[in-house]
């Protein structure tokens, strides 16, 4: 079965999935062409400040009269695109690590473990706020916070993964074909690995996005007025008491929305992955 | 008499258990895994290897094939000491493609993510330098020789039968066309009816690619099938070594005997008199040197056994045993 | 088949058991009978794939939820198992009918101590208060010879080798008495020489208490050396039945006898073995022919693709074929 139909197989099976799939479909075409596609400036204010959902304002307004809807959509694309860069980040640095780690043993593994160890001792939340306010409050800079905190979890899920497979038979059988332990590691641990990791990546860019929208929420990241999730759920805090619902609702859904649907999407990468489920 | 293919000399491997503490003036514990064993493996022969788990025969295959270092010994293999070269160097040793493996569990020899092409293919790239065309050329040579059709190369494990994963274990293993081929139980985890067509296929390959097997298994009527000569090996040492038939016919070593009695032949009860072992083998760590390992198991134990260690005894050309009183013929 | 009037201890009447998976309806069996009587040895022996291990589940009645048993009757004791509710069969599986595995350190529970495995046994089936129970599970582990037994009640499962583990397998199997043993290729993972001891034990058990073992085995010499009756199973039919003796000095279906032929022994060469062509049918096929080795048989005729399968009994002795040897 070729890769593609093996793809449509595991959609097909599994509706959950196929609906992750489109739901991601949505979020990417808001993070890439949302900002084009909105109908109103996110950050143009107007004199229509505080007005709940109608025809014209599908979110209503926010307190400087600004569209609700523009700015949930595009705000999609910076969210997205911290969450993502973080995660690419960590997906890199702690798979090569734990894979490492699991499978060299010694000290590699006790250096690694000690990092590893090291950054957990925090509440996690807690040690991105203090690496973001002791290094500057940019952009870049949360990226590498979330990055950082989420680097436990990978190593040690790719250490665990590369360790179980250390002794195994084709292990012995690359050794015996001519393999270097290098390329062992890079070409017969690793795409092993990967599938797993999948659904840990899957996860984290849910994390990575609350973790950014979490930081623009305490003030930490993002400033206003850029629009962002986390900003406008803060904005939108105050006046929810006071009935105007929709400014903080709306981006809470779009929050919701994003973490639902990258943790459905782990399994169903996994399958897709993973030559094993292949009939 | 021509040169062996490979021959060992005074291998032994032993392992530190535990770790001694900072201030510790003797070295911990120590597991002997392989004691001393000297043998040799001569050209278009099918030499056999049993014992039980934790003999150290998984041990010694792998010192053989060079995946991990020996404590100390030689191994002569193409005229010079292979043991001297470090395991994760021999990878680059010319000699890495003429001693090859056939691994008991082939579904996990072979990588869950390559196909069988990819798996034959890795040696010839590796060692061989193939590419492209030529390199395709070369695993579907391997894979006819193997009796595995063509279009089952672009299969993955999970999707093979266990003959076809067997067969491709053994492709990979001839491609570089190796002149030690060392088989760690290649049929065990195979039916009957296939096992036999496997056996077929290695006696065939054996002789048009002209290559020595060092054969294990728990299987002693197979064992007996197609090996020339038998070592046995009990908690790191050869305890007796000969002709397959004659070892199993009339065993010198008590612990040849009860592995020969525990036999059981298809079709056929046998009567008589069979040595059973009680028990457990002693611990392989820091064995008593001035002991025989098998005293205590051993049904003829005397005096001596548990003072001195046993000596070899050679009853007759190419076959011995280690023990103080071996059995005779009477016995 | 049995020589005694006394009604047999197990009875299976035309099984069949069908498993439903994504790719079709798998026939796992299709009308397998064969009874075993009180303190009788009977071996189930076939190469993988033949529903000998099913045959087992579904007499314990674990069979997995997938699993269908679309005819068939299954008495054990006098009792209808299949039609029993799940109460009335738990309260018999361990009691009057256990089973022992083939990987004896994966049944067993590697968190807690062997001892306690053992009581747990007695505690729900015997009725033996938790001390009492503690205490007999050591004397049941000097029974199964394994030395010093109330030290070794209180290791965990990794302490022990795998013939230990097999012991303690055994014990646990054995702490009730049950009339019936089942055993699934229990030796397969253990040395030859701790298969030939550990066998010997359940022989002298089982003589000491007339108890009936069922052994599954692909083993061909482990089945002539330890079963009075042998019944021959491929691709999920029995194609033959009989002693032991009997059936090796003159197999009648031809896959028995090829199966012996393949099956290195002394005095044979490489040369002499022979294998059998083709492989297992495909059991989720809805064109399956009444007799499954069909297309592998080199004795079949016109008449052989057409059922119904024949079943002939003679001389105590069942064979599944149209033209036996």
């Amino acid at each position: 079965m070729s890769a593609l139909a093996h793809a449509r197989h595991v959609l097909a099976g599994n509706p959950v999935t196929g609906l992750a799939f489109a739901l991601f479909a949505l979020l990417l075409l808001a993070a890439l062409a949302g900002p084009e596609l909105v109908p109103y400036d996110p950050l143009a204010s107007s004199d229509r400040a505080l007005s709940p959902p109608s025809a014209l304002h599908w979110f209503g307004t926010d307190n400087l009269g600004r569209d609700v809807f523009s700015r949930v959509v595009a705000a999609a694309r910076l969210d997205l695109g911290m969450a993502f860069a973080a995660v690419a980040l960590v997906f890199g640095t702690g798979t090569v690590a734990g894979v490492a780690a699991g499978f060299l043993g010694g000290w590699t593994d006790r250096v690694i473990g000690r990092v590893t160890d090291t950054i957990m001792a925090f509440p996690l939340f807690v040690l991105a706020m203090g690496l973001v306010a002791a290094a500057g409050n940019t952009v870049a800079n949360v990226v590498y916070a979330t990055a950082i905190i989420n680097f436990p979890i990978y190593a040690r899920v790719a250490r665990t993964e590369a360790n179980i497979r250390r002794e195994a038979g084709f292990v012995e059988a690359a050794r015996l074909a001519g393999a270097s332990t290098a390329t062992v590691m890079l070409f017969e641990i690793l795409p092993n690995v990967l599938p797993i990791m999948m659904v840990q990546v899957s996860l984290t860019m849910g994390y990575a996005i609350l973790n950014t929208a979490g930081l623009s929420f305490i003030g930490l990241g993002i400033r206003p007025p850029t629009a962002e999730w986390g900003i406008m759920v803060a904005e939108g805090a105050g006046y929810i008491v006071s009935g105007e619902w929709w400014i903080a609702l709306f981006p809470g859904l779009a929050l919701m929305l994003a973490v639902f649907t990258f943790n459905l999407m782990g399994d169903g990468l996994r399958d897709i992955v993973d030559p094993r489920r292949r009939t | 008499m021509t040169a062996p293919v490979l021959e060992a000399r005074g291998l032994s491997k032993r392992f530190p258990i535990g770790r001694p503490g900072l201030l510790a003036r003797r070295p911990g514990p120590l597991l002997h895994a392989v004691d001393r064993v000297s043998f040799a493996i001569g050209a278009g022969e099918t030499v056999g290897l049993v014992g039980e788990s934790g003999c150290g025969k998984t041990t010694l295959t792998r010192i053989l094939a060079r995946l991990i270092d020996p404590t100390e010994g030689e191994i002569r293999f193409g005229g010079e000491d292979i043991a001297a070269v470090p395991a994760g160097r021999f990878s680059r040793h010319p000699a890495r493609a003429a001693i090859q493996m056939v691994f008991q569990d082939a579904e996990g020899s072979i990588n869950p993510r390559f196909t069988a092409l990819d798996a034959i293919a890795a040696p010839l790239r590796r060692l061989k330098g193939l590419r492209g065309a030529a390199l395709e050329a070369e695993v579907a040579r391997a894979a006819d020789r193997c009796g595995l059709p063509r279009a089952l190369l672009s299969r993955f494990p999970h999707q093979l039968s266990g003959g076809q994963k067997a067969r491709v274990g053994i492709a990979r293993a001839i491609a570089t066309e190796p002149k030690l081929l060392i088989l760690d139980e290649p049929t065990s985890a195979l039916d009957v009816s296939v096992q036999v067509v496997i056996l077929a296929l290695l006696a065939e390959l054996k002789a048009s690619l002209g290559m020595s097997y060092l054969f294990v298994s728990h299987d002693l009527n197979v064992v007996r099938l197609i090996c020339d000569r038998v070592l046995v090996m009990y908690l790191g040492q050869i305890v007796e070594e000969g002709p397959a038939e004659a070892v199993f016919r009339a065993p010198l070593h008590p612990y040849t005997r009860a592995l020969a009695d525990s036999i059981a032949i298809p079709g056929e009860r046998r009567a008589g008199q069979k040595l059973r072992l009680s028990g457990d083998p002693k611990s392989p760590i820091d064995p008593d040197p001035k002991a025989c390992r098998f005293h205590g198991r051993c049904p003829r134990g005397r005096e001596l056994c548990a003072k001195a260690p046993p000596p070899e005894v050679i009853a007759a050309p190419g076959r011995r045993a280690l023990c103080h009183q071996p059995l005779t013929e009477a016995a | 088949m049995t020589a005694t009037r006394q009604p047999p201890l197990l009875a299976v009447e035309d099984l069949s058991v069908s498993f439903r998976t994504r790719s079709g309806t798998v026939r796992a069996l299709e009308g397998v009978g064969f009874t075993i009587a009180r303190g009788e040895t009977v071996g189930i022996v076939g190469e993988s794939g033949s529903g000998k291990s099913v045959t087992a589940y579904a007499v314990m009645r674990l069979l997995d939820p997938a699993a269908r048993v679309t005819s068939g009757r299954i008495v054990f004791g006098g009792l209808d198992m299949l039609a029993a509710d799940e109460a009335t069969v738990a309260e018999i599986r361990g009691r009057e009918l256990s089973m022992i595995f083939q990987n004896p350190r994966a049944s067993l529970n590697p968190i807690r101590r062997v001892g306690a495995q053992i009581a747990d046994v007695l505690v729900r089936h015997a009725n033996l208060s938790a001390r009492a129970a503690a205490e007999r599970a050591v004397a049941l582990l000097a029974e199964v010879g394994i030395p010093d037994p109330a030290r070794r009640a209180r290791a965990y499962p990794f302490e022990l080798s795998g013939g230990m583990c097999q012991r303690v397998g055994i014990a646990i199997a054995l702490a009730c008495r049950p009339a019936l043993l089942i055993a699934d290729e229990p030796t397969t993972g253990l040395d030859v020489t701790t298969q030939a001891t550990i066998m010997d034990l359940v022989a002298a058990l089982g003589r000491a208490r007339g108890m009936a073992t069922m052994l599954i085995t692909h083993d061909l010499g482990l089945a002539t050396e330890r079963c009075d009756r042998i019944v021959v199973m491929h691709a999920g039919h029995v194609v033959e039945d009989a002693p032991t003796e009997a059936l090796f000095a003159r197999p009648r279906h031809p896959y028995t006898e090829r199966l012996l032929a393949a099956t290195p022994r002394p005095g044979r060469s490489l040369a002499d073995l022979r294998t059998i062509p083709g492989g297992l049918p495909d059991l989720r096929r809805d064109d399956l022919p009444p007799c499954r080795f069909h297309d592998r048989c080199h004795r079949r005729s016109v008449d052989c693709a057409l059922p119904p399968l024949p079943r002939r009994v003679e001389n105590g002795r069942l064979v599944a074929c149209r033209h036996p040897l």
